[in-house]
């Protein structure tokens, strides 16, 4: 049989049991339209978080940590991990070709901080003033570190909105004063708010002191938690990567097994991660989806082995007059296929408009792509073979015989 | 020699118990004979049709069709001389219900001789007398026009024999009689015919009457004065109009 007359044979046998037809296709329908509507669901959240990472990294250098372990265990570093040096940091910024500027960072987390009767916990940086311009970190008032706050030890910091709002209030804290243990520091300037970072943390809760002044006047420290670290070019980022991956190893000795004492992150590395965390939802949702899609399957298979029980008679006709075992298998299963990608697209249509009127009516972010669609459709193709091959090989494998004497 | 079969034999395992439905027939049939098969119900000859139509595969023996050996063909190849040279007319029609007359004569197009086309299916349809009822559907006709339209589609693909099982079976006697006198018309054109009946006066339409019992050919008589379809049809009384 030429393929078109077996679609337009096809075509005869679904028109001629509309609600047999309907039935079927309403089962890939419910199902395509769930996953069509995660889908959207999940690539918008994903899409949401992506545009919240990318808006707090901005265009991101690579950044050096302490101590083993990736982005999640970021947090829990603190002047007890003493792995990485200025030492470090200078060797990456003289001996890596392709480093143009490293900016070095040391923190301390849940510092007391006092001011007037206020007291608040933040977290404590100390950094070089080129942090600004590696981390694209302006003041939104005051001024910013600079080098002579850093070659002086100056005891100036700047505040992070909400220590400002917990210490001062309304009041306008450049040139206020506050306390950290017994150092006595100038505010000299208000950060930009960067609001909650993607990890939920508030990224405003911190107050910023020349590296200079962490080190020698507040801690006594020397080792580091971060070296920030911007390459001539964004393109080379993998290669420069390499290069600080291996002088570190080598200035700390590790060989593998060996876990390393550091980590390196491009900020594509942290974008994965936390798009990772939406995908485990995304794939909790899909999973979902597919059940919907599988017993819409067996709908489907079941309607059509009645269908084939009902069809018996005609069955033995065609294979009287000629028709190939195969010729029957191919009709049955381009029914089962028409009758999904009928209810596949159908469900694609419901799963779009539901996705746009949800998206619309609970503000949730909701991402219908291309891609998105056209593996629904082949999903719903692929059930009808799925589904369709059994009921269609028992329509073939009728003797003609038996089949032609059923009534 | 259009038909040969050689000790055809067809064995069915019934419970345990062998059942020998045709044992050993052996028969030849020329090209342009009308030959009718008779016999009570159990002789056998609805084995015997199955078998000459390569709709089912005998036990033993061997049987050409047309110069072919078709007793040991495989499934796909006995389709294809179903479609190429065998036209089945059956005692129930079997036209399908959501095809037009046309549709139905065209169906054994779908599956082979591609050298046809609707052109074709028009002329049978034609030379049956139903070209008018082209575009009906089979519950828009009578058992009669339904069986014209079964014996169009027998003709499609102008077949080497035609196999009539029982065609006047569910048929009143004059749309039995329009079915014989097709039937004798083709013949008289040339056609093979193989008509299984159990009726004697519908056998005697043909020139050949084989007789089966028990699986097994009992009778083969030449039928000196065959019954003449069209003369019976004259002499029926006329219908009342409806």
């Amino acid at each position: 049989m030429k393929p078109l007359t077996v679609l337009r044979e096809a075509r005869r046998a679904l028109t001629g049991n509309m609600i047999r037809s309907a039935l079927m296709m309403l089962g890939v329908a419910i199902g395509i339209a769930a996953l069509t509507m995660v889908v959207a669901v999940g690539q918008g959240a994903k899409a949401q978080v992506l545009q919240r990472v990318g808006k707090v990294l901005g265009t991101s250098p690579i950044v050096v940590s302490a101590g083993e372990g990736g982005i999640q265990r970021g947090s829990q570093i603190d002047l007890t991990t003493s792995t990485l040096t200025p030492e470090d940091a200078r060797a990456i910024a003289e001996e890596i070709p392709g480093v143009r500027e490293v900016a070095l960072v040391q923190r301390m987390p849940g510092v007391v901080i006092t001011a007037r009767a206020q007291t608040t916990t933040a977290q404590l940086f100390g950094a070089t003033p080129n942090w600004h311009d590696l981390q694209n970190w302006e003041v939104e008032s005051g001024e910013e570190l600079s080098v002579e706050d850093e070659s002086g030890a100056a005891r100036v910091c700047l505040v992070g909105r909400t220590v400002a709002q917990a210490l001062f209030g309304e009041a306008e804290p450049v040139g206020e004063s506050l306390r950290i243990g017994e150092a006595s520091l100038r505010v000299k300037g208000v950060l930009v708010s960067k609001g909650v970072s993607p990890g939920g943390g508030d990224l405003d809760n911190r107050v910023v002191v020349p590296l200079s002044a962490f080190s020698r006047r507040l801690y006594h420290v020397t080792a580091l938690a971060q070296v920030i670290v911007r390459p001539d070019d964004m393109g080379r980022m993998d290669t420069v990567v390499e290069a600080i991956t291996a002088l570190l190893r080598e200035r700390h000795r590790i060989v593998p097994p060996k876990q390393d004492d550091f980590s390196v992150r491009t900020p594509e590395a942290i974008v994965q991660f936390f798009a990772g965390t939406s995908q485990t939802l995304s794939l909790f949702l899909g999973v979902v989806a597919g059940i919907a899609l599988f017993v819409g399957g067996l709908m489907i298979m079941n309607i059509m082995l009645v269908s084939v029980g009902e069809r018996t008679r005609e069955i033995g006709i065609r294979r009287a007059v000629g028709a190939r075992r195969k010729d029957i298998l191919r009709q049955f299963l381009a029914e089962a296929v028409a009758v999904t990608l009928a209810g596949g697209l159908a469900g694609v249509l419901v799963g779009v408009a539901g996705a746009t009127a949800m998206g619309a009516a609970k503000d949730v972010p909701m991402q219908v792509s291309w891609q998105a669609v056209a593996v629904a459709v082949v999903f719903s193709v692929l059930v009808g073979i799925i589904f369709g091959v059994y009921p269609a090989k028992r329509a073939a494998q009728l003797h003609p015989v038996e089949a032609l004497r059923t009534e | 020699m259009i038909i040969e079969m050689r000790e055809i034999t067809k064995v069915y395992g019934l419970g345990g118990q062998q059942v020998r439905a045709v044992d050993g027939i052996s028969l030849e049939v020329e090209a342009g004979e009308f030959v009718a098969i008779i016999g009570p119900s159990g002789s056998g000859k609805s084995t015997l049709m199955n078998l000459l139509a390569c709709l089912d595969t005998p036990t033993g023996g061997a049987y050409r069709l047309d110069g072919e050996e078709v007793g040991t063909l495989d499934d796909d190849a006995l389709s294809r001389v179903r479609n190429e040279k065998i036209g089945l007319v059956f005692q129930s029609y079997n036209l399908l219900p959501r095809m037009t007359a046309l549709e139905n004569v065209e169906l054994p197009l779908l599956y082979g001789a591609a050298h046809k086309d609707g052109a074709a299916a028009r002329q049978a349809l034609e030379a049956v007398g139903l070209a008018e009822r082209a575009h009906h559907w089979p519950s828009q006709l009578s058992g009669g026009q339904q069986q014209r339209v079964a014996i169009a589609r027998a003709l499609i693909t102008d077949p080497a024999i035609v196999l009539a099982d029982e065609p006047t079976g569910a048929l009143d006697t004059r749309s039995g009689l329009e079915v014989m006198d097709i039937l004798q018309r083709l013949s008289r054109e040339g056609r093979t015919i193989i008509l299984v009946t159990h009726e004697q006066p519908i056998a005697e339409h043909a020139r050949r009457i084989i007789s089966l019992r028990d699986g097994r050919i009992v009778a083969d008589d030449a039928v000196a004065h065959p019954r003449d379809a069209r003369q019976e049809l004259a002499r029926l009384p006329q219908e009342a109009p409806v």
